[in-house]
């Protein structure tokens, strides 16, 4: 133990002399760890508000029914059922518009309600006789904590209680209540069954109800998962290039150290007990820093978390807590990692360290000897790597091949980097002219391997960064180009009912400065076996031409409001492999397909038929809000006058303009967090990269001095060797861009389609890795700045004794 | 108290293996003080880290106060070193990162043999007095020479090992140096074995003894 | 059973824990009716439910034989409980709850199944004509459209099913509902707490019974109670113990009592012959436990001596299962008994608040 403990004070007087390398060693392990962690947090807690939205339907267990067609069915449906002995449950579910937000009406019947679907404020309650109030006037609703503050002085709304179980702006009350604040006395959503109970096919049948899949009432099943694929494909990026910091950390250490390692054992410590000594302290820096990068990651993802949760309302209407909390699901793995990673990086130092014998020549060199032999071995397993990437491209048919062949891509571009780079030194060195040019490239090749693991670092953070970026770039790109086209119409005006519905349409068709009323109907239907939503197209020119068609027949629009064809979204036509000229049968008669159009954003598959086929088949089918085309400028006093003409809800009435505005800013908040995660990758690969030059310090003097001597100024050197790192981000930039639009195709033509159904194009933005190449160099200048500065202020005693000790 | 018998010791070069030492056999009695001249490439430096443990040897044996030490695997042979022999090398091998003083003590420590007074006694008889807070990059050759010759003697060593302790020194330095290493050795009552080229030196030894392409001459 | 905490709640107030005087009913009815010795009850409108009083019940129970020689006894009991007084307030608002108990009993074994349901919706409720009182699928009704026949009930359909058992029976008589106490008025205590209360137990009864996969047909009688009041024990009553015993074709006995804190139980009975129906008096009658049967964390007494000494009643009554305990949220012992000695007769009893 004494041995030990003593041998640890003396590695750990090393740190104390050098305490950047220390602050660099935890600072690389914390920036990791905190990525990872910060990311896990951000997902965890969204998954956390994703499984609460989904218990308060009782988890994947509990039965749930919905209507064969539309929205809603009479109250008598559930009577009738429990009056034939069918124990189901009613629910009502809408939303309503509170000072601007949305809020979620829950509306149950607590005492059929399957009992894992009881919201905890109603299983636990200070009442211990009569009625509770949930059940009684005024109807008392539960809501989070957080929603509770937000409606703090509403009195149009029933008493609330706090229920922190249930997830944010969501209120549950009894159904009674909920189907007046929804305004829809007598209606049923959703029926519910306790787990282990069902309906017959003959029941559902004759009362048109279809059992809802788990998946299309577990939120986190739908789209929500692309927004947190990106999340996690960037925390694990973060955390493989935060490794090879470690690498180069834990590896600089030991070789610094290598002759007091020597002094130790001559002095009587045995290999064993060193190694130990030295795996004790790797842990306790990684424990440290992980302890460092647990706070720092929840910072991180404190401050990401409402842009987070605010681009999932937006984009998904999926609702997530703003605020964040410690949870062993993210603290644990996050230490787990920054230990085990650091053990891991520290693997084959650790070996060295035991086999290092007492006496070997003292030749801190020879372990880069040693890697620069390996470059062609690295070669070759490059090449393995990809051919592996390549065989589970053609063969694997999975989202899980297309992350293996994500890895292959990966592991394959860090391997083969050094190669590369030195490849292209040899390019540079044949077109060098001057002895000082030729010099510099010599030396590059000779310092390559000392910092390829802070290149591939690097080059991880880039390729992670142009691969994300290109792929959010690309959605949306093709979302707001989608959206326009959704959204041709300058207003849309929901009718409170059929009747002002079509009073509201006639009265447009009236005004001079509308050039087109567009109607809509949607409803929702089974096909086969898998819920789905039928809508109307109408035919005006205007609408048709903008249409995001991925595939059409000839005549497409002719025969579909000849009522004889149909339309398909790309999710239903990968879902079914259905393609053009095949049919569906979901109404009266089968519909020949005759275009393929992209509907991102949609959990669900999407038939499109005209509008006469549609109020045909679906008599039942709701209204969607009417579309009115009209000069931007005629908009506002259309408003007006519609305003003054009926009486419609404020909500009633869309401004495309308006709504356009929401759906960017939207984005914008994704962009943040995406922005925010890319400055901290490159962060991470700074910090590496720095740390390798530190590590080469102490060479680099030894191969300067001669320079020096031949009459170089140090001031000269410093700027020389800054210019060196700098060509070789730039080198590592070029082999990024490459990687990092192969790695945008992966998961756009691969990872997508597989997690969601949709491919969207692979759109390439020059300009975005022109910025990031030259984020990489000032990342690169950052880095080898205070290297460079203390070579330029190098005593030049400290250069003679290069001399003196080369005997 | 030190006995070696019929040492063999092979070196693998790319040009076939390199006999370093063949059937080396020595005696050293105690408190006797030994210098082992020859030839660069004549295995002194060789036997003396075989004595040490810190290379194993082919075949024969090095046997100290009756304990086999050539037996001995690293686990035991470190142990072994630890606590009862003192090196002092041509390079000085101190630790850059800890002070004169921690240098000083740091075998004594690990070996859980820390005399406090002793380790008084031996900086000042040293000269360290005033160097005990100093970073061996702030001393001169000499300077670092003595602090490990402080160290190979803080733990009182039965014997101490020592490999051109000289060999970086100016004349005048080594001498004030080596006068030191005897002044101490002899105080403990240790053995001494020291590797030279140097005769001048070895002659201030008891007893000398030259290999010549790895045998005793 | 589902265990939801909020299906607790709820029974903390109903008919049987009242029994137990912990649910406040003791306490005074606010707004709600309390039964007066000068009504007159009116058929068929008092069949259905009074919303105006706290709580009532449609209790039926039979003495079957079945054609595989075994006997059974089966209990369908729907109780009524307003949580407020009226206006009882229209669908999910209307604040009065339905209890289903229903269970099945042989020699060897016994089934019992709860429900609880709202009020206002149409799920669960009672109509007076035509007859109706259901829970669900558990439902009690007449079987013709027509009007009720001679003011009692008519024929009617009595239907209840769970996975484990169900009964179908058809239930029948000519006569008319007999009234208990005086008149239908139905004292509990010295201090005046009472309920109405009548009774229709000339039913005949036949149709199946099943259990598990297993169905037999049966026959034998039925007897239906109708109760509601608003305050129907004292604080200090703490449970009953309560007898139907049909002593032959046209002679029935009902007698209960209420056990007080005191020990001075309050006894009360009625005498239901060819010519009406009459009280007995509390000194009349004489109950003595012959036997008790230890239940889990419950000791209860299934065997009783019982005499009428004015009307040579003096009988031992045994349970065809002395472990017909109902482990409902409020749990009770409710079984088919059988009565040797002065007459042979058959019947079922009720005991609250072991």
């Amino acid at each position: 133990m004494t041995v030990t403990l003593w041998t640890l004070a003396t590695l750990a007087s090393h740190w104390r002399r050098n305490p950047v390398q220390i602050v660099a060693l935890l600072v690389g392990l914390a920036l990791a760890t905190a990525l990872w962690s910060g990311v896990q947090a951000i997902n965890t807690e969204a998954c956390a508000s994703y499984a609460k939205a989904t218990a308060l339907l009782g988890g994947p267990d509990v039965k749930v029914f919905r209507p064969n067609t539309g929205k809603s069915m009479p109250q008598t449906v559930f009577v009738e059922l429990r009056r034939a002995g069918h124990l189901v449950s009613p629910m009502i579910e809408g939303t309503i518009v509170v000072d601007g937000r949305r809020l979620r009406i829950l509306g149950i019947e607590p005492i059929s309600l399957p009992v894992a679907a009881t919201p905890e404020g109603l299983q636990a309650t200070g009442e211990a006789e009569g009625v509770p109030a949930f059940l009684r006037p005024p109807w008392e609703a539960l809501a989070a904590p957080e929603t509770l503050i937000r409606l703090v002085g509403n009195e149009t709304l029933p008493p609330r209680r706090a229920d922190s179980s249930l997830p944010e702006n969501t209120l549950v009350m009894d159904i009674g209540i909920a189907q007046q604040v929804l305004g829809m006395e007598w209606q049923i959503g959703r029926l519910l069954m306790e787990p282990g109970m069902g309906l017959h096919v003959d029941v559902l049948h004759r009362f048109g109800l279809a059992p809802v899949a788990a998946a299309e009432h577990d939120v986190s099943a739908g789209l929500t998962n692309s927004f947190h694929l990106n999340l996690t494909a960037f925390g694990f990026l973060s955390f493989l290039v935060g490794l090879l910091i470690v690498r180069a950390c834990v590896g600089l250490a030991l070789e610094q150290r290598l002759a007091s390692f020597r002094t130790l054992r001559t002095c009587g410590v045995s290999a064993r007990r060193l190694t130990i000594a030295v795996l004790i302290e790797v842990v306790l820096l990684a424990l440290l820093a992980g302890l460092a990068g647990l706070v720092l990651g929840y910072v991180i993802a404190a401050a990401l978390l409402p842009d987070v949760a605010g681009s999932l309302r937006g984009l998904y209407g999926a609702s997530v807590s703003g605020t964040l909390r410690f949870a062993p699901e993210w603290v644990f793995p996050g230490m787990a990692m920054s230990v085990g990673g650091a053990v891991l990086a520290a693997g084959s130092a650790l070996w060295r360290v035991y086999r290092l014998p007492p006496l070997a020549a003292a030749r801190p060199d020879a372990w880069r000897d040693a890697q620069a032999k390996q470059v062609r071995r690295s070669l070759i397993a490059a090449a393995a790597c990809a051919l592996a990437g390549a065989l589970f491209y053609v063969y694997g048919d999975s989202l899980e091949a297309g992350f293996v062949i994500i890895g292959c891509l990966l592991l394959s571009a860090a391997l083969a980097l050094p190669a590369l780079i030195g490849a292209m030194l040899t390019v540079l060195g044949r077109a060098a002219r001057s002895a000082m040019s030729e010099w510099m490239i010599a030396d590059m090749r000779q310092q390559l391997p000392g910092l390829s693991l802070a290149l591939v670092a690097l080059l991880l953070a880039l390729a992670a960064n142009i691969g994300v970026g290109t792929m959010v770039g690309g959605f949306r790109e093709t979302f707001l180009d989608w959206l326009d086209r959704q959204l041709a119409a300058e207003v849309y005006v929901r009718g409170a009912d059929e009747a002002q519905a079509r009073a509201i349409d006639a009265w447009a068709a009236r005004q001079p400065e509308v050039r087109n009323v567009l109607p809509g109907r949607m409803t929702d239907t089974v096909f086969a076996g898998q819920p789905i939503e039928v809508r109307s197209v109408v035919d005006a020119p205007t609408y048709l031409e903008g249409w995001p068609l991925l595939a059409v027949a000839p005549g497409a629009w002719d025969a579909i409001f000849a009522g004889e064809g149909a339309m398909i979204s790309e999710q239903l036509a990968y879902r079914l492999g259905l393609g053009l000229g095949d049919t569906v049968d979901v109404g009266p008669g089968p519909l020949t397909i005759f275009g393929i159009y992209a509907d991102y954003g949609n959990p669900k598959g999407q038939i499109m038929l005209s509008l006469a086929r549609l109020e045909q088949d679906f008599p039942e089918a709701r209204r969607m809000g009417t579309g009115f085309r009209l000069a931007p400028e005629d908009v506002g006093p259309l408003l007006t006058r519609l305003t003054a003409t009926f009486d419609v809800a404020p909500d009633s009435v869309i401004d495309q303009a308006a709504l356009k505005t929401l759906s960017r800013q939207t984005f914008e908040r994704t962009f943040a967090v995406t922005a925010a995660l890319n400055l901290l990758t490159m962060l991470v690969a700074s910090v590496a990269l720095f740390t390798a030059l530190l590590s080469l310090f102490d060479r680099r003097v030894a191969q300067m001095a001669p320079i020096w001597a031949l009459g170089i100024s140090r001031r000269r050197l410093a700027a020389l060797e800054l210019g060196k790192t700098l060509i070789m981000a730039a080198l590592t930039a070029i082999v990024a861009v490459p990687v990092g639009l192969i790695l945008a195709w992966l998961l756009v033509a691969v990872v997508n389609v597989k997690a969601f159904g949709w491919r969207r194009p692979l759109i390439p933005y020059p300009e975005h890795w022109f910025t990031l190449g030259l984020l990489s160099i000032a990342v690169a200048a950052a880095a080898a700045l205070l290297p460079s500065w203390r070579l330029s202020r190098i005593g030049p005693a400290h250069l003679l004794k290069v001399f003196a000790n080369a005997r | 108290m030190l006995t070696i018998r019929f040492v063999r010791k092979t070196y693998p070069t790319p040009e076939g293996p390199l006999e370093v030492l063949r059937d080396v056999s020595l005696d050293l009695a105690e408190g006797e003080t030994l210098a082992l001249i020859g030839e660069s490439g004549s295995g002194k430096s060789t036997l003396l880290h075989t004595i040490g443990g810190l290379e194993p040897i082919d075949s024969g044996q090095i046997i100290l106060d009756g304990t086999e030490i050539s037996a001995f695997g690293d686990r035991r042979a470190s142990a072994f070193r630890r606590d009862r022999i003192g090196i002092v090398f041509q390079q000085f091998n101190l630790v850059s990162s800890l002070s004169v003083d921690q240098n000083v003590r740091l075998q004594a420590r690990l070996s859980g043999r820390h005399d406090g007074t002793w380790i008084t006694r031996l900086t000042r008889t040293l000269g360290l007095d005033g160097l005990a807070a100093r970073y061996p990059e702030q001393l001169s050759g000499g300077q670092q020479q003595r602090v490990a010759i402080a160290r190979a003697l803080a733990l009182r060593p039965d014997l101490v090992l020592a490999d051109e302790p000289t060999g970086n020194l100016d004349a005048e330095t080594g001498d004030k140096v080596m006068e030191l290493l005897l002044e101490l050795v002899g105080q403990t009552g240790c053995g001494l074995v020291m590797v030279t080229h140097n005769l001048r030196l070895a002659e201030m030894l008891s007893r000398q003894v030259r290999l010549i392409e790895g045998r005793i001459a | 059973m589902r265990a939801s905490v909020l299906t607790l709640w709820l029974l903390l107030a109903p008919a049987i824990a009242a029994a137990q005087g912990f649910a406040g009913l003791g306490a005074d009815a606010d707004g709600f009716h309390d039964p007066t010795p000068d009504r007159m009850l009116d058929f068929p409108a008092d069949h259905g439910p009074h919303p105006g009083y706290r709580i009532e019940w449609w209790y039926l129970t039979a003495n079957l034989e079945g054609a595989d020689g075994q006997s059974y006894g089966v209990q369908y009991t729907l109780f009524r409980q307003a949580a407020a007084p009226p206006p009882a307030g229209e669908g999910w608002a209307n604040q009065q709850f339905c209890l289903g108990h229903i269970a099945l009993t042989t020699a060897d074994e016994h089934f019992y199944a709860e429900r609880l349901a709202r009020g206002g919706v149409g799920q669960a409720g009672a109509v007076a004509e035509p007859f109706a009182a259901w829970i669900d699928d558990w439902r009690i009704a007449a079987l013709s459209e027509g009007p009720a026949s001679a003011l009692g009930f008519g024929d009617l359909r009595l239907q209840a099913s769970t996975g484990k058992f169900s009964y179908d029976l058809r239930l029948s008589t000519e006569a008319p509902p007999v009234l208990q106490g005086e008149g239908g008025y139905s004292v509990k205590s010295d201090r005046g707490q009472a309920s109405y209360y009548y009774s229709q137990p000339y039913f005949r009864a036949d149709g199946t019974v099943r259990i598990g996969e297993q169905v037999v047909a049966v026959s034998g009688r039925a007897w239906m109670d109708r109760e509601w009041s608003s305050q129907p024990l004292a604080e200090d009553q703490s449970g009953w113990d309560w007898f139907s015993l049909h002593l032959d074709e046209t002679t029935k006995l009902m007698l209960f009592r209420l056990r007080q804190e005191d020990g001075r139980h309050y006894l009360s009975g009625n005498w239901i012959g060819a010519s009406g129906s009459a009280p007995i008096s509390g000194a009349d009658i004489e109950l003595e436990i012959l036997e008790e049967t230890d239940l889990p964390g419950r000791r209860v007494p299934t065997s009783w001596h019982v005499i009428v000494r004015s009307r040579g009643v003096d009988v031992s009554v045994h349970p065809l299962n002395p472990r017909a305990w109902n482990e409902t949220q409020i749990g009770y012992w409710e079984g088919p008994i059988s009565g040797v000695g002065s007459h042979e007769a058959i019947g079922y009893l009720e005991m609250t608040g072991y």
